[in-house]
């Protein structure tokens, strides 16, 4: 059993529900354990670090300063890029710069030395023992899902900070998604920024990131966008029916009021899933929809879950 | 501090050195926001070449950099622009230049870090709304939310709230332009 | 005492503007030894010479030391000069006062101390050296020139028209080089193969050019003049001695391989001629490739070859010749753009190509029969993406430097897309157009006003959204991001140095820059000499360049390799080790340190110090034709017996206390 300890990041309490719930079941069957860290606060995501250098820094090394503490010898682990991007920069400048260690550690008012790794989840699920236990674990296969997989901005840049190698098309996820039977597309945005940060204050300027990702994963011929990280997979699924709303009324000429957006759901003809990774791999664990929550999803996922299992499996699931 | 100062200071603390930049343009080719920025990423080279500091931070380039680091991984010299736009960002809200929806955003964001610790989706989006006065932005995807769970109205409140609203205020008071001015400020220690 | 005359040269403003010339020549006067001391402007110029040669007779000078440049500069030039006086051309010392002072440092009055002290240490020397007499010896008339492509084949053509005798060494199966590859060249659109073939012809048949081709250079020694060089003869299985080219085998050949020639965009057998027009004009077998060498089975060329050319059982030769001069010109790689930018696609979609399989995709005797076709699935494009400075101008990704050539090659490109697409449209990405040659601003021009559309911004990104590849960039002219759906993609990729020059340059004991092009013994005055007496460069080793420059720099390359060989001897720096043999103790430890070979154990007639009995003892004797005077044996000898002359340890000696004392 390979043990981490475990950041899960605010968006795992709300939001990213099922793909949290995924999380648990997928772990549990690979013989993961996450620790969750005691007492862990929120890293600052997006926002801290455009107000403050220092808070930027700081909040994020409360919680793994507390890690090191407390499970001195296990690498922290978190399913969020944003998350991941935030401690993982406190860690590298904590052992780059001893003046920066020196504010760190004055503001947090722990010692804090960053002997450990921050991974994401596609590292842990990457490591061949952690693929030789999802190929062992998997009950179910699908057949004619093409899937595009979608890795986000700040899980591989900044090179320097991340150290991927490849920070233009990543292949980790798609080696892990074709475990399961789906088949990767080939296409250009899987590590293009979906604008999520910005999706509050800058909704205008922001909001056309996401729908030029849609786009090319339609374009490129994907079923399903997989994600590995609850950011990206609310930004690209929750406002999916205002884009769609917005090409179309682009497109006729004819506006609608933006709060039908609430009782009319996206064009299933039109929109496109967006699934964690960690989702698509309980699926075919042989998790159930029920169990996952599938049905929390703001595009529906059950047609094209159905569609990919085929026959009594579909029941199964749904 | 005359404006060729805090330029060069902003370069130093941002470690940017603005001539490296041969404003070949791969970094607003390739930045998803190029299109909304009135200055885009070269162009704040450009400007901290000639050393027009007030375009850059008048600029509302330095308020819709995601940070996602797409120009810097594929610029030829190396040039980290977004790390001179964070610090461009922290110049400008000295100046009191900030952005008006971005300064409530993120206030409301460390606000409520400082209240329970963690972020509550609902009740920030909905601050954020309220005094953004844009009443209407994704509410359409609330009642999906409510039913399905999704987000709720109890907060998620750890137990070290003060120890975190503390570690707040010491690090504001650290990057606060009357204690300090900028990281290249902090104390030096041995190496 | 010695008189010497002390002359300070200004350099123009290079040594005056960053040190006081006339204190260093004041101080100079007040030097023991030192008779008489000047400055001038430019000592190396004519009046400067002559003002030496002046002050020589009217002072009665004995010894000579002029503080300029680097001896490697001009050294040569003063010692000629003082041939034409009384005093032997050895008793001249140089004190570096510009790369080693005025250049380097900042501050004036310390540049000026530091010129004196250089002056002091140099008079102090000049007092102690000796006259010396160089000696000469043979040289071979034949030279060798590495790499066969049209850089090497002119040299060779030019060399042999001279009437001495060269030999072409190429590694491939054909010489031609990239030329070879190329379907027209810039700006007169000339074909390349109706312009290179003749020569490629005329080296064939020449008699004065030996060709060897899948050839390498194994082992050099020897020096200017006389270098002995080992070239590998790599087996290809055919007898190309009784072997007509008359094709059979090729015909028959079952196996289908990528053909590098045609950049992978076609297949060739595994026994193959590099390209129709390969000269010589015969096949060779791919030993990686062919079924008979890999795993024993077919052996079809063999059964339908009408002469038995075909030796499955060849090997490597090794073949020992002798030769007076090389030149080194194994010419350029295009850079592995695949492994320098993920952004691009790094390979992975086929309509993504470099410059170079455009040229033979537009080549009539390509494999598409020069119909523009784009890999993926064969059809025209409609629009066309030309990406320069992929891989140059690139510190963090590929390299520093312009690659030179891409500017004009992007332009010619576009122009034969313009010309054989109608109504397609080409749009070329530039961060700056490069155009100085002759007729090289017309052409672009004119590429311009036919309808190309220059962009001005490094692509960022290529991505593909369903049949076509989108170019995301920047209109830096304009400030907007743009996107371009392109059917097909070129990319302008850097030159890098031919894989295999760095191992070369190794074995010639040549330099090369940090980039791996080969460096010049001096890059203005001596741009196609190496570092190495007697090895030559010529083309795209020593750095990116197009056809015209390499033509004519091998053309420069060979004009000095005939200098050489229209000698029938050339003299030796007399500055060479020299063994003291009463003190050599026959030890040998000089030998083994010698990197030149240049010292031997011999036995001299002796007496017994005891008995008085005639004996024989060993001592250590100095080749003086092989001795580069290094030094490195001075310091092995433990008797002291060996002392380098110019450089005796009492003349070094000498300086340093001039400096310390």
């Amino acid at each position: 059993m390979k043990r981490y300890a475990y950041f899960p990041g605010c968006a795992s309490e709300s939001t990213a529900k099922s793909a949290t719930l995924a999380n648990e079941f997928v772990f549990g069957r690979i013989g993961i354990d996450l620790v969750e860290i005691e007492d862990w606060n929120c890293c600052g995501a997006t926002s801290a670090h455009t107000l403050s250098s220092a808070l930027g820094l700081a909040l994020p090394a409360r919680p793994l300063a507390r890690a090191e503490a407390d499970w001195p010898e296990l690498d922290v682990v978190t399913g969020c890029a944003s998350c991941y991007a935030r401690l993982k920069l406190a860690n590298h400048r904590v052992r780059a710069d001893k003046s920066e260690r020196y504010m760190v550690e004055k503001i947090i008012g722990k010692p804090y030395e960053a002997k450990r790794e921050v991974l994401n989840f596609l590292d842990i699920l990457s490591d061949p023992a952690a693929r030789a236990n999802i190929g062992a674990a998997l009950l179910r296969r699908f057949k004619n899902l093409k899937a595009a997989c979608y890795y986000g901005c700040l899980n591989v840049r900044p090179a320097e900070i991340t150290g991927a190698e490849n920070r233009e098309n990543p292949m980790a996820m798609d080696e892990i998604a074709a475990l399961t039977g789906a088949e990767p597309v080939e296409w250009g945005f899987k590590t293009e920024c979906c604008g999520a940060a910005h999706q509050n204050d800058a909704a205008l300027e922001a909001r056309p990131l996401a729908g030029r990702i849609l786009d090319n994963a339609r374009a490129c011929g994907a079923d399903v966008i997989l994600t590995a990280c609850p950011m990206c997979q609310l930004n690209l699924e929750m406002r999916q029916g205002e884009y769609i709303r917005k090409r179309e009324e682009k497109r006729t000429g004819k506006a609608r009021f933006p709060l039908l957006d609430m009782v009319l759901p996206p064009d299933p003809e039109q929109a496109i899933p967006v699934l964690s990774i960690t989702e698509l791999l309980a699926v075919a664990m042989g998790a159930g929809g029920r169990r996952l929550a599938l049905d929390a999803h703001f595009v529906p996922v059950g047609r094209l879950i159905a569609g990919a299992l085929g026959g009594r499996e579909s029941e199964a699931i749904l | 501090m005359t404006d060729h100062e805090t330029l060069a200071r902003l370069m130093a603390d941002a470690d940017v050195r603005q001539y490296d930049c041969y404003q070949c343009g791969k970094c607003s080719g390739g930045c998803p926001m190029a299109d909304a920025m009135d200055l885009k990423p070269r162009g704040v080279m450009r400007c901290a070449q000639i050393g027009s500091l007030g375009r850059i931070l008048n600029s509302n380039t330095i308020w819709l950099c995601t940070g996602c680091g797409a120009c810097a991984d594929r610029c030829p010299h190396d040039v980290n622009v977004p790390a001179l736009i964070e610090e461009a960002r922290y110049e400008a809200a000295r100046r009191g230049l900030g952005r008006h929806d971005s300064e409530v955003l993120n206030k409301a964001f460390v606000a409520n870090i400082k209240a329970f610790g963690r972020n509550h989706e609902m009740l920030l989006a909905g601050l954020y709304n309220v005094l953004a006065l844009k009443p209407i932005q994704d509410m359409a995807s609330v009642p999906h939310m409510l039913k399905k769970n999704l987000i709720g109205i109890k907060p998620n409140r750890i137990g070290a709230t003060r120890e975190i609203a503390e570690l707040i205020e010491r690090a504001e008071k650290w990057d606060d332009p009357m204690v300090a001015t900028g990281r290249s400020q902090t104390p030096e220690v041995k190496k | 005492m010695s008189k010497v005359g002390v002359f300070v040269c200004h350099c123009g403003t290079n040594i005056a503007s960053a040190l006081d010339v006339f204190k260093v020549a004041e101080a100079a006067r007040a030097l023991p030894g030192v008779a008489h001391a000047a400055e001038y402007k430019y000592m190396c110029s004519e009046p400067g010479q002559q003002l030496i040669l002046d002050a020589i007779n009217e002072h009665g000078l004995k010894r000579v030391v002029i503080a300029s440049c680097s001896p490697r500069m001009h050294e040569t030039t003063f010692r000629k000069m003082l041939k034409k006086s009384k005093i032997n051309e050895y008793l001249l010392e140089i004190a570096n006062i510009r790369e080693q002072d005025a250049w380097v440092h900042a501050d004036f009055e310390k540049a000026t101390e530091k010129a004196i002290d250089l002056v002091r240490m140099a008079v102090a020397k000049a007092l102690k050296d000796e006259p010396l007499k160089a000696q000469t010896i043979p040289i071979t008339k034949r030279a060798l020139v590495i790499g066969g492509g049209i850089a090497g084949i002119q040299a060779a053509l030019d060399i042999a028209d001279a009437g001495h005798e060269a030999v072409l060494l190429e590694r491939e199966p054909s010489i031609g080089g990239h030329m070879a590859m190329l379907d027209k060249t810039f700006p007169t659109l000339d074909c390349s193969a109706c312009i290179s073939t003749p020569k490629m012809v005329d080296v064939g048949a020449h008699p004065n050019i030996t060709l060897l081709t899948s050839a390498e250079v194994d082992a050099v020694k020897g020096y200017i003049g006389n270098f002995t060089v080992t070239i590998r003869k790599k087996a290809n299985y055919v007898n190309h001695d009784i072997c007509t080219g008359c094709g059979a085998c090729e015909q028959k050949c079952p196996v289908k391989t990528d053909s590098a020639f045609n950049r992978g965009l076609s297949k060739r057998t595994a026994i193959y001629k590099l390209f129709p027009q390969a000269v010589p004009s015969k096949p060779v077998i791919d030993a990686e490739s062919c079924l008979k060498l890999k795993n024993g089975k077919c052996g079809v060329c063999e059964k339908v070859c009408p002469l038995g050319c075909i030796d499955y059982g060849d090997e490597d030769r090794l073949v020992e010749m002798d030769f007076g001069a090389i030149i080194v010109a194994t010419g350029y790689r295009p850079a592995k753009w695949q492994r320098m930018y993920d952004e691009y696609g790094a390979g992975r979609y086929a309509d993504v190509i470099d410059g170079l399989q455009f040229e033979r995709l537009v080549n009539a005797s390509g494999p598409t029969e020069g119909h523009i076709a784009r890999p993926s699935d064969g059809k025209a494009p409609k629009t066309v993406a030309i990406i320069k400075c992929v891989g140059s101008r690139d510190p963090k990704k590929g390299h520093a430097y312009c690659s030179r050539a891409c500017c004009m090659a992007a332009a010619k490109h576009a122009h034969q897309l313009i010309d054989k697409l109608p109504g397609s449209r080409v749009f070329v990405f530039y961060i700056d157009v490069r155009t100085p040659g002759k007729g090289y601003e017309e052409f672009y021009d004119q590429t311009r006003k036919d309808g190309a559309v220059y962009v001005r911004g490094r692509v960022s990104r290529i991505y593909k959204e369903g049949d076509t590849l989108v170019c995301q960039g920047e209109d830096t002219l304009l400030g907007k991001q743009v996107r371009v759906h392109a059917d097909l993609v070129i990319l302008e990729t850097a030159m890098e140095p031919s894989p295999g020059s760095g191992a070369l340059l190794g074995l010639l004991g040549c330099a090369k820059d940090a980039d791996g092009w080969v460096t010049e013994a001096h890059p203005k005055l001596r741009p196609v000499e190496t570092q190495v007496g007697g090895v030559f460069l010529a083309g795209a080793c020593q750095g990116p360049k197009d056809i015209p420059d390499t033509v004519a720099q091998a053309s420069a390359s060979a004009a000095k390799a005939i200098g050489l060989l229209n000698k029938d001897e050339m003299e030796t720096s007399p500055m060479i080790a020299k063994i003291e043999e009463d003190k050599c103790s026959g030890c040998g430890a000089c030998g083994p340190i010698c990197p030149y070979k240049a010292i031997a154990l011999e036995k001299i007639p002796a007496r017994d110090p005891g008995t008085g009995k005639k004996i024989e003892r060993l001592v250590a004797r100095v080749n003086a034709g092989l001795c580069q005077g290094c030094g490195a044996c001075t310091v092995a000898c433990r008797t002291g017996a060996i002392d380098l002359l110019g450089f005796r340890n009492n003349q070094i000696l000498e300086e340093v206390d001039a400096l310390w004392l």
